[in-house]
């Protein structure tokens, strides 16, 4: 029997995992090997990109807004979650709008925020009602775009970050509280010495996983504001290939920015095993 | 975090299993819909806005009524479209009967669609100009068909600029004048190269011939007038900059006629903004050719009702119809007097000055180092000589020999660019 | 009880925690309003400035304009099937996967690194690739837009497979050792016993899936210019349309997402803490 079900199991990982390497790492190994190429190969491509200033201000702006992002994320995120589990009793209303933001398709949260804040949109309308002055939030080369962008992303995806930190809180054992009320611990002392270290994981979990969905930043910024007002890597490599109908170009940008995720998510992971071991050495 | 089995669950997974069966059932309904109208089906793409496709589509009823078919449009950028007629070409079959793209693109294209000189009678050649045929003719065969023609005039709000520049003098004095109420269309995208094509040609520069003293004065024009310009040069598209326009953060900028359309939609023309002549240079007046050109792909799954689609559009009356219909400003001017010569005059008065852009197939490598150069020299304050010597470098011998055959023109010019 | 309740809070954070509920609801609730107005009321009124807060005249227009577009009877049709289609093959082959990673410690260790590495691919490193390939073979662009489903499925198997595996997991062993001493084969084992059990798993990946496909942009965007789904269409009529119809099909477009949201609750939260991604 059991090399029966081995043979099943070896079978169950093969033929997922065949399927998936067949769609996804082969075109992204040809992209790879077509980055190279120019009738020949060459790094004519890469040089092409480091030649280009918009190139270099993608790759800044790539490393700036997620960051931003995350930690807004993680800001907003946790604030929810303890929001959500402070309270006695549940409720459905406050949960349900909590996921709201996440259960939209992308697309059409990019079409409300493009609305809420175009010259004559709403946040404009709103701002004007109490006597501000309209600010262009969307204007190109301005930091307000990036903030603006900022603030989208980290709404869209806000609701997750709370629900992994929900599922953390969760597990953290009331009778640690208990414990601090006793020693004479306030509530920000509690939440300093007792949820903190204890939701740590979930926390660097939320920040890696998180972290490299912002750094693929992508329809935020093209429907926000066009590929070229804020360009980050993703923009940059489809202006490539659709306006400048140059697609070895715009592949060489997209492996920078696989590079680019790679780096953080291996050295995240890195970091994250670290720190969890001398957490455990102190512990 | 485990993933029980309460009754609750189950009773959802009900509802979803519902719900699974219900789009299933949509789906088929929606295929069987499809099969049973049984009429022959004609898929065309056109690069127009939603709202004009909507025109469009009603446009298309009395062709659909006459030859008993379903035409079904499809709006996307032009830009999409080249690409698809790609995709179809590579996989050598496809859904798309007709396709329409721009200009630039259509020695790119030519490759991938299918001659069309028996369509093309003297009577249809009539309806529009040489020039526009010629970027639709290759080796002496006609490839595409005019469709919605246009080239660009300069959009200016008459309440800050009761006079609009006439020649570059003047538009240089309003620039330093207002700074900031000058925009052009500065992205990284082929409508840099419309705008400031219209200044080399009028200087006497070409595309094709980077270091003539025609293109220097050109880009020594553009330089001038770079440190005034909108901010917001650098990112402006047709859409944005004309929005900036109907704001009135911008006063003058230079676009196409469906601009005044939509200025006209608002309510801002003619009460606020109207067209003008671009300003005349030194060698004259220039303004680029633009607009769609239709094609039958190789590989159209139709292509007879595709011809017989293209011989409708080719008559006087169907013209008219997409001039009246769609308000396009076409091949058939608008009667003297009317509202529409108003707002148009400043296009009218181009209509002898259109050029076209070359009908290269290495265009897009040519027109993305054009694209450096200007914003180089607009955006990065580099020195115009510089920035023109490095489109086409080491290419002194062709401003040698301009009295090559056209043919021979495009092959050099393209020679050494990468595909 | 909730552990976090226990923080001794005082009312100073109750105050703040009734605030900030007060304006997670905000933000959820008002952007959607304005959505429904806009896609509701005439175009004139949705131009002016300022702008109106409440609608002045309701239509139904704007949805109607959207109905009448041929090409929207298709994306809508095309998105049901790519999503239909690629949940399916995701949630068997995500199935499979968890399995196999619930049952054996190194299936388990290679099974969560395929998944990471998946994960870790940027789309548009793939997309563009994956649409010159598959233009090549014909699978690009298409009315049926198969290519498009296979590239969700592939996508969407993570998602299914961590949705599914606490699902395996905790299917106890009695229950399946009881079956292999009646002599059943390792298959009829996994289809007949532990299929049914996590049926309500099932159908949480199987709708996780469908979602993920619905909405996805990307490579529905690079992948079919002319044969669209509904998210690249949907930008197009953002970008170059007019607001009512842009509006009317946002809201289109969430009904689904939407359905299950209310129908799967509690589930849903816990499916997306194990599986959910973008």
């Amino acid at each position: 029997m059991n090399w029966q079900a081995r043979r099943l199991r070896a079978v169950f990982v093969a033929a997922p995992a065949l399927f998936m390497v067949a769609t996804l790492v082969v075109p992204a190994l040809g992209g790879l090997a077509d980055s190279f190429d120019r009738g020949g190969p060459s790094l004519e491509n890469y040089a092409a990109l480091a030649r280009d200033p918009m190139f270099w201000r993608a790759a800044l702006d790539n490393l700036l807004l997620p960051i931003a992002s995350l930690a807004l994320e993680l800001a907003a995120g946790l604030a929810m979650a303890l929001t959500i589990t402070a309270r006695a009793r549940r409720s459905p209303v406050l949960e349900a709008a909590a996921i709201l933001p996440f259960a939209i398709p992308e697309i059409v949260i990019l079409t409300i925020a493009r609305y809420l804040l175009m010259p004559r949109g709403y946040v404009n309308g709103a701002l004007a009602a109490v006597g501000i002055a309209p600010a262009a939030w969307l204007a190109p080369r301005g930091s307000l775009a990036m903030l603006s962008i900022v603030v989208v992303d980290a709404w869209h995806v806000t609701p997750i970050v709370m629900l992994m930190l929900v599922a953390g809180l969760q597990t953290i054992p009331a009778e640690l509280y208990e414990a601090a009320r006793l020693d004479g611990a306030g509530p920000l002392a509690a939440f300093r010495y007792v949820t903190l270290p204890m939701l740590a994981p979930a926390i660097a979990g939320a920040a890696i996983l998180r972290g490299i969905d912002a750094l693929r930043i992508f329809s935020t910024v093209l429907v926000l504001t066009g590929p070229e007002a804020v360009p980050v890597l993703s923009t940059y490599a489809y202006g490539q290939w659709t306006d400048a109908q140059a697609p070895r170009v715009a592949m060489a940008a997209a492996m920078v920015l696989a590079l680019m995720v790679t780096v953080f998510a291996l050295g995240g992971a890195l970091a994250v095993r670290r720190w969890s071991s001398d957490l455990g050495a102190r512990a | 975090m485990i993933v029980t089995q309460s009754s609750s669950v189950r009773h959802s997974s009900r509802s979803a299993l519902a719900l699974i069966v219900a789009a299933l059932l949509a789906v088929c309904l929606a295929g069987c819909r499809a099969r049973e109208s049984g009429r022959a089906q004609l898929n065309i793409a056109l690069g127009v806005f939603p709202s004009e496709a909507a025109r469009y589509a009603r446009f298309v009823s009395s062709f659909e009524a006459a030859h008993h078919v379903r035409v079904n449009l499809v709006a996307q950028t032009y830009g999409d479209i080249l690409q698809a007629l790609r995709v179809q070409s590579a996989s050598r079959r496809g859904s798309l009967d007709l396709v329409e793209l721009d200009l630039a693109m259509l020695g790119r294209a030519r490759p991938g669609v299918a001659a069309l000189d028996d369509i093309v009678s003297p009577s249809a050649h009539s309806l529009f100009s040489e020039a526009a045929w010629a970027a639709a003719t290759t080796n002496l065969h006609i490839y595409f068909i005019p469709h919605r023609l246009m080239w660009q005039a300069m959009v200016y709000n008459r309440l800050k600029v009761p006079d609009p520049p006439r020649t570059w003098d003047e538009l240089e004095r309003f620039a330093r004048a207002h700074p900031g109420k000058l925009a052009l269309k500065g992205a990284r995208y082929e409508g840099a190269v419309c705008d400031a094509m219209a200044f080399v040609w009028s200087a006497g520069g070409a595309e094709c011939d980077p270091e003539s003293p025609g293109s220097l004065r050109g880009f020594d024009f553009l330089r001038a007038l770079a440190p005034d310009l909108n901010d917001e040069s650098a990112v402006f598209r047709e859409m944005p900059v004309l929005e900036a326009q109907a704001r009135g953060s911008v006063w003058i900028h230079f676009n196409w006629p469906f601009a005044i359309g939509y200025l006209k939609s608002k309510g801002l023309a003619p009460a606020v903004d109207l067209s003008a002549p671009i300003p005349a240079g030194p060698g004259g007046m220039a303004t680029p050719l633009g607009g769609g050109y239709l094609a039958i792909p190789l590989s159209a799954p139709h292509p007879a009702l595709a011809r017989e689609f293209l011989r409708y559009l080719l008559t006087a009356q169907a013209q008219a119809r997409l001039s009246r219909e769609l308000g396009w400003y076409g091949s058939v001017a608008a009667p003297a007097g009317s509202e529409d010569a108003t707002l148009y005059a400043g296009f009218t008065a181009m209509r002898p000055y259109v050029r076209a852009r070359p009908t290269l197939e290495c265009y897009p490598q040519l027109s993305n180092r054009w694209q450096r150069a200007i914003r180089a020299v607009l955006f990065r304050a580099a020195a115009p000589q510089a920035a023109l010597a490095a489109i086409l470098p080491g290419r002194r011998a062709l401003r040698a020999s301009r009295t090559s055959a056209p043919a021979d023109d495009g092959r050099r010019c393209c020679a050494g660019l990468e595909p | 009880m909730k552990p976090g309740a226990r923080a001794g809070r005082g009312g100073g954070f109750a105050m703040l925690g009734a605030a900030l509920g007060a304006i997670v609801i905000a933000a959820a609730v008002i952007p959607l309003y304005l959505l429904a107005k806009q896609a509701l009321t005439p175009e004139l009124e949705t131009f002016a400035w300022p702008p109106f807060w409440l609608p002045r005249k309701i239509t139904l227009a704007n949805f109607a304009q959207v109905f009448t577009v041929r090409e929207l009877r298709g994306a809508i049709a095309r998105s049901l099937g790519v999503g239909v289609v690629s949940a399916v093959g995701a949630t068997a082959m995500g199935a499979m996967l968890a399995y196999a990673m619930a049952r054996a410690g190194a299936a388990r260790r290679a099974g969560f690194a395929a998944l990471s590495g998946v994960r870790l691919l940027p789309m548009l490193a793939v997309a563009i690739p994956a649409a010159a390939m598959l233009g090549a073979i014909g699978l690009a662009d298409t009315p049926d837009a198969l290519g498009l489903a296979i590239i969700h499925c592939a996508i969407a198997i993570p998602t299914a497979a961590l949705t599914l595996y606490a699902a395996f997991a905790a299917v106890p062993a009695e229950v399946e050792e009881a079956a292999w001493l009646d002599g059943a084969s390792a298959v009829r084992v996994f289809l007949t016993i532990d299929l049914p059990i996590v049926r309500g798993a099932l159908a949480a990946a199987f709708i996780l899936c469908f979602i993920l496909s619905w909405d996805e942009f990307g490579f529905a965007l690079l992948l079919q210019q002319t044969n669209r789904t509904l998210p690249p269409l949907l930008y197009y009529y953002t970008v170059f349309g007019n607001v009512g119809p842009a509006s009317a099909l946002a809201l289109l477009m969430m009904v689904p997402a939407l359905c299950v949201v209310i129908a799967l609750g509690p589930t849903l939260r816990g499916a997306l803490i194990t599986g959910g991604s973008r």
